[in-house]
Parts: structure tokens; C-alpha cells; sequence
């Protein structure tokens, strides 16, 4: 399987009145076709805006984005409609990512009519054939969104985005707003039509537990940067950055006899905008030296595993 | 707890059930189909409905409802309170009320409709364009607008037909302007928060173009608040009209109009009262019926209060 996608030094900067905000900062990464990569870290650190710079929902300030092996960073509007139709989004709020004046079946439709390649009774059975996809019965149809829960609202989302049999779909945090037995089924959902459609996901969470079931690799984000990326069952077993030990930390357990030990981050975080080269953790990292105040190489410090953090080595002993 | 798909996948019986609800519900546009549907339920809505098209069809056949004409003077009846022969009686030049009523009715709905339409649509799509690009072009228009607010809008109405003259087209397109600017910050301000929400990015997401997204995506949830403005805007119309007519700049004499007699029968009111009463009366069911009217296609426009 080859690579799908390939972000490099891939930069998104917002303008605010107190300077530049790096949203997403000189983030590389791979992705292989029909893999999940999972993206977590705490709010507000650009995991959303990674996702949504790479499917072109907003315009990248610097850095280059490669789908299937093509350089697509800067695409014309011809171009942008056929990537689009290869790349969707589901989003977080089910409740308010649907037009609630939009009947199901519109809501589903909807892509495929913009992409004017089928005739209207085609158009009919591939709505149809994605309801069934994405376990809407057919009775709700004409329903209009306010009348579903939230799985089902879910479910409408998921139809939208895979009514162009799209090759890569960014999930941004798509189990959040949902309670947790929902969670469970959506989950299951979106990992069967992996398995069915050879999708490939973007899959962004801060909920670690989510991120452990679905992701086969996961990278770790910290105010716009990767710091941490490796295969997901690796990650859970041996996580080497301070920030991802510590993020890991804070899953609750259901094991009272091993009380585990919470690492407390102290200190402020780093302000995103115009930040200073070096590490951006270091102010809260409890490992900080003089090297942090250097910018940080993401390097490859065991097999498939890499770390942005200069005492990785001596602080994991490799 | 694996769901598989397989399971999720429906069953004959509801399929049969999907497709008995589909034969209910109205086939092909069902969306501007179910809204008339709706509509027709709600007593209050045809109620206003049947008013409305009862004072317009009244307007349009007022020749042959009353023998009288509206302006010929007939100095014999000048005065004349309300009889047999003239229902809503006389004015001070001895023409008939209740024919005069009428053929304004022709001036006055056309006016307020008509100008309440040019604003709404004026509006709507200036705020619209503000609202959803934003940025320069959104200060640029807001400022404009600013100073149309600024002018009270009798003024600008009055500025407006001064420089274009008057006669009953100009004064539509006075209205018109003057009421622009109310719709357009409305527009602006729901428009600002609908564009915010997921589902405009998800339009992008799934190509789908500018125009296609303010009128799909965008309009239908932003134009209830203006819907209810535009009912205020038409009473505004009939009622500005009137003060453009009397200060000579609006519909002229002896053209018949709701406003008009209304601010003429001004002077008598203490001897002959029935000379403003019963063009406010008119007036007063019209905007009434037009409320109730708009009211209720705004509910019908909903899905929310859909049952």
C-alpha cells in the first residue's frame, strides 16, 4: 500500500490583533493508504486545523500537501472540485454540521447532485445505497434533523461525506458530542466502511481511549507542532516524549489495586502567537534544560517512532 | 460489541413502511409543497389570507361594487356622515368614503407590497453579500447603510422622491430605498451567525458554490427574523406614503389613497370623525391581515414546529 497523503513542513498561520497564531507549525507527516492515523492532544492545539488545511477547507500558509504522490498545495478550482470529491470531512457537532432545514435524503443527495455525474434515478439508488451504507432506515428519509438523535445525525453526516466514495475523510473528533453507547456504534461504523471502501482516516480526538480503538498510528500534537508520532499500540506501551508520557497519564483506569501515577503538568501553557523557536512544552516541561530553548528536530528514535525532544535519549535511557 | 453493517441493514417490513410514508408525504419539490401544506392548516394564516385577497379583489373590482365615481366632487354631500346611500359617508368635498376606500385600496397595497418587496429584496441580497464575505467589502456596505440610517427615513423617502419627482412609481422606489437599509443590517446580523455553523463548511466540503451556499444553505436559515420585518415594512409603506401624499410628493390628488384621506380628513376630526375613521379602519385590517398573514409563514417556513 502506498502513501495516500504526505504533509510537508506544512504551516498554518491565523492574523489576530496581537500577531501571528500558529495554528498548525511546520507539521510532516505520512499516511498510508487504508490506515487511520490518529491526532490528539489538548484543545486549541491545531489538531482541527491540520485537519481541515489538508482537505483544503482552508488555505495553507506555507508548507506542501501531496495526495496520492501529487503535489495538490496550490490547485486551481477545476482541480480543488476533484480533490474535494476525494477528500470529505465529518464534523464534531452533529447538531450543527446538518442544514436544519434539510430533509435526510437532501442532506445526502446533496454531494452527489453538485458532482453531475449521475442522471436522477441514479442519483435516487445511490442515495439510497448510502443510507443503507451508514444504517439510516429508509422510513426517515424525509425526516429533517431536529427529528433524529444524535447517532442518527451522525450517521446523516457520515452519508454526506461518503456519498463521492471519497478516498480520505478527516474525522474531527466525530464521536465527542455523542454518548458513550453511541460512541461505541459510530466507531464501529466508520471502521467497517474502512474495511468496505478502503477508506482512509484522519482521525482527530483528545479522547485517548477513542483514539486507541480506531487509530493504527497516532502522532501527538502540541500548540500546532508534532511531537510525537508512532504506531498506536507502541504509543500506549512505550510513549518517550515527556508531554505525550504525561498526556497518557491521565487516562483513568478501572484498577484500584495499581493506583497510577498522574503526572501533574505545571506552569503556563505557551502562548500559539509568535512564538519563540525551541520547544514549545519546555515551559512546562519538568525535563527542561538550556538545549530547549533550541528548535526541536523531529527524529526517528526507534523503529517507525519518532520524537521532537533533544533528551529523549537520556530520559528514556536508549 | 461489534455492530456490523449487515445487521444495521433493513429489514423488507420497514423498507415497505419507508415507502408507504414516502407515498404520504408529497412527492417531487416537497419542501416548497409541504410549507403551502402547513400553511393552509393554521386558521390564523387563511384567515389573513382570505382578507388580504378580499381587500385586493375589492380594489381591482371597485367599479362595479359602488355607483359612485372616486373623484368626482359632489359639493351637495359634503360632510355627509354615513347613510344608506353613502356607507361610510362623505368627505369634505361630497365624494363617497367607501368608493374612495376602494379604488385606494389599488394605490395603497400596491405601494406597501411592493415597496416592502424592492427593500426586501434590495436587502436581502446586499446583506447577504455583507454577511457572508465580510471583511472590506462587509465595511464598505455597513458604512453606506450607516448613513441611510442616519437620515430619518421620512427624510430620505422626501429626498428621494424630491430628486426622482413623484407620481406613484417614484414613491414605491422612495419607500423602497428607505426601507433597504433596516433589511439589510437584519440580513447582515442572521446571516453572520449562520455562516458560522458546520454546515456551511460542509457545503464547501462537498463543492457546492457561493450562490448555491447562500441560497440553499444560508437563506432559509437566516430569513425568518427578516420575514417578520416585512410585514412591519409594508404597514410602514401605506402609512409613509401617506405623509409622502400630503406634503404633495407621494400619490397626488385627487388620486384616492388610504394615507392620503387619512391626513386629509386630519382637519375635520372633531366635527366629522367618519372622515379618518374609516380609511384607519382599512388600513388597520390590512396591516392586520398582512401580520397574521406573515406570522404564520414564517412557523410554516420552520421544520422545527413542523406537526
Amino acid at each position: 500500500m502506498g502513501t495516500i497523503i504526505e504533509l510537508s513542513h506544512l504551516k498554518k498561520y491565523f492574523n489576530s490583533p496581537k500577531g501571528k497564531v500558529h495554528a498548525v507549525d511546520d507539521v510532516t507527516l505520512k499516511i498510508e493508504e487504508g490506515s487511520t492515523l490518529g491526532v490528539v492532544g489538548e484543545s486549541g492545539c491545531g489538531k482541527s486545523t491540520l485537519g481541515r488545511t489538508m482537505i483544503h477547507l482552508q488555505d495553507s500558509t506555507d508548507g506542501k500537501i501531496f495526495f496520492e504522490g501529487e503535489d495538490v498545495t496550490r490547485v486551481n478550482k477545476k482541480k480543488l472540485r476533484e480533490l474535494r470529491e476525494k477528500m470529505q470531512i465529518i464534523f464534531q457537532d452533529p447538531y450543527s454540521s446538518l442544514n436544519p432545514r434539510m430533509m435526510v435524503r437532501d442532506v445526502i443527495r446533496e454531494p452527489i447532485v453538485l458532482a453531475g455525474k449521475l442522471k436522477d434515478d441514479e442519483i435516487e439508488r445511490e442515495t439510497n445505497r448510502i443510507m443503507d451504507l451508514v444504517g439510516i432506515e429508509q422510513r426517515l428519509r424525509y425526516a429533517y434533523p431536529h427529528e433524529l438523535d444524535g447517532g442518527r445525525r451522525q450517521r446523516v453526516g457520515i452519508g454526506r461525506a461518503l456519498a463521492l466514495n471519497p478516498k480520505f475523510i478527516v474525522c474531527d473528533e466525530p464521536v465527542s458530542a455523542l454518548d458513550v453507547s453511541i460512541q461505541a456504534q459510530i466507531l464501529n461504523l466508520l471502521m467497517d466502511l474502512q474495511e468496505e471502501c478502503k477508506i482512509t482516516y484522519l482521525f482527530v480526538t483528545h479522547d485517548l481511549s477513542v483514539v486507541r480503538h480506531i487509530a493504527t498510528d497516532i502522532c501527538v500534537m502540541y500548540l500546532g507542532q508534532l511531537v510525537e508520532k508512532s504506531p498506536s499500540k507502541e504509543l500506549f506501551r512505550n510513549s518517550l516524549h515527556p508531554y505525550t508520557k504525561a498526556l497518557l497519564s491521565a487516562i483513568p483506569t478501572i484498577d484500584i489495586h495499581k493506583p497510577k501515577q498522574r503526572i501533574a503538568l505545571k506552569g503556563e501553557i505557551t502562548s500559539p502567537i509568535n512564538p519563540k523557536p525551541g520547544c514549545r512544552f519546555a515551559s512546562r516541561c519538568p525535563y527542561a534544560c538550556d538545549r530547549c530553548a533550541e528548535p526541536q528536530k523531529m527524529e526517528e528514535v526507534l523503529p517507525n517512532h519518532f520524537v521532537s525532544c533533544c533528551r529523549v535519549r537520556e530520559l528514556n535511557e536508549l | 460489541m461489534r455492530l456490523s453493517i449487515r445487521e444495521s441493514k433493513l429489514s423488507t417490513k420497514e423498507r415497505m413502511w419507508g415507502r408507504r410514508m414516502e407515498k404520504k408525504k408529497i412527492r417531487g419539490n416537497s419542501n416548497g409543497a409541504l410549507v403551502m401544506k402547513r400553511l393552509f392548516k393554521k386558521k390564523s394564516a387563511v384567515a389573513g389570507m382570505v382578507i388580504v385577497a378580499l381587500l385586493i379583489l375589492s380594489a381591482i373590482a371597485a367599479p362595479l361594487l359602488t355607483p359612485y365615481s372616486s373623484t368626482e366632487i359632489d359639493l351637495l354631500n359634503a360632510y355627509a356622515t354615513p347613510s344608506l346611500a353613502h356607507w361610510c359617508g362623505c368627505d369634505d368635498l361630497g365624494r363617497d368614503i367607501l368608493t374612495r376606500l376602494l379604488y385606494g385600496g389599488r394605490y395603497s397595497i400596491a405601494i406597501g407590497v411592493l415597496s416592502a418587496a424592492l427593500s426586501t429584496v434590495l436587502g436581502l441580497t446586499i446583506g447577504a453579500i455583507a454577511g457572508f464575505f465580510g471583511g472590506r467589502t462587509d465595511m464598505i456596505i455597513m458604512r453606506i447603510m450607516d448613513v441611510f440610517q442616519a437620515i430619518p427615513s421620512m427624510l430620505l423617502s422626501i429626498l428621494i422622491a424630491a430628486v426622482l419627482g413623484s407620481g406613484f412609481g417614484m414613491t414605491v422606489l422612495a419607500l423602497g430605498i428607505s426601507g433597504m437599509s433596516g433589511i439589510v443590517r437584519m440580513s447582515r446580523a442572521s446571516i453572520l451567525s449562520v455562516r458560522e455553523m458546520e454546515y456551511i463548511e460542509a457545503a464547501t466540503a462537498i463543492n457546492c458554490g457561493t450562490r448555491r451556499t447562500i441560497i440553499r444553505h444560508v437563506m432559509p436559515n437566516a430569513i425568518a427574523p427578516v420575514l417578520v420585518n416585512i410585514s412591519n415594512l409594508v404597514s410602514n409603506g401605506v402609512l409613509q406614503a401617506a405623509g409622502l401624499s400630503y406634503i404633495g410628493l407621494g400619490v397626488q390628488p385627487p388620486t384616492p389613497e388610504w394615507g392620503a384621506m387619512l391626513t386629509a380628513g386630519r382637519n375635520y376630526i372633531r366635527s366629522y370623525p367618519h372622515m379618518v375613521l374609516f380609511p384607519g379602519i382599512a388600513i388597520c385590517i390590512f396591516i392586520l391581515a398582512f401580520n397574521l398573514f406573515s406570522d404564520a409563514l414564517r412557523d410554516a417556513l420552520d421544520p422545527k414546529l413542523k406537526k
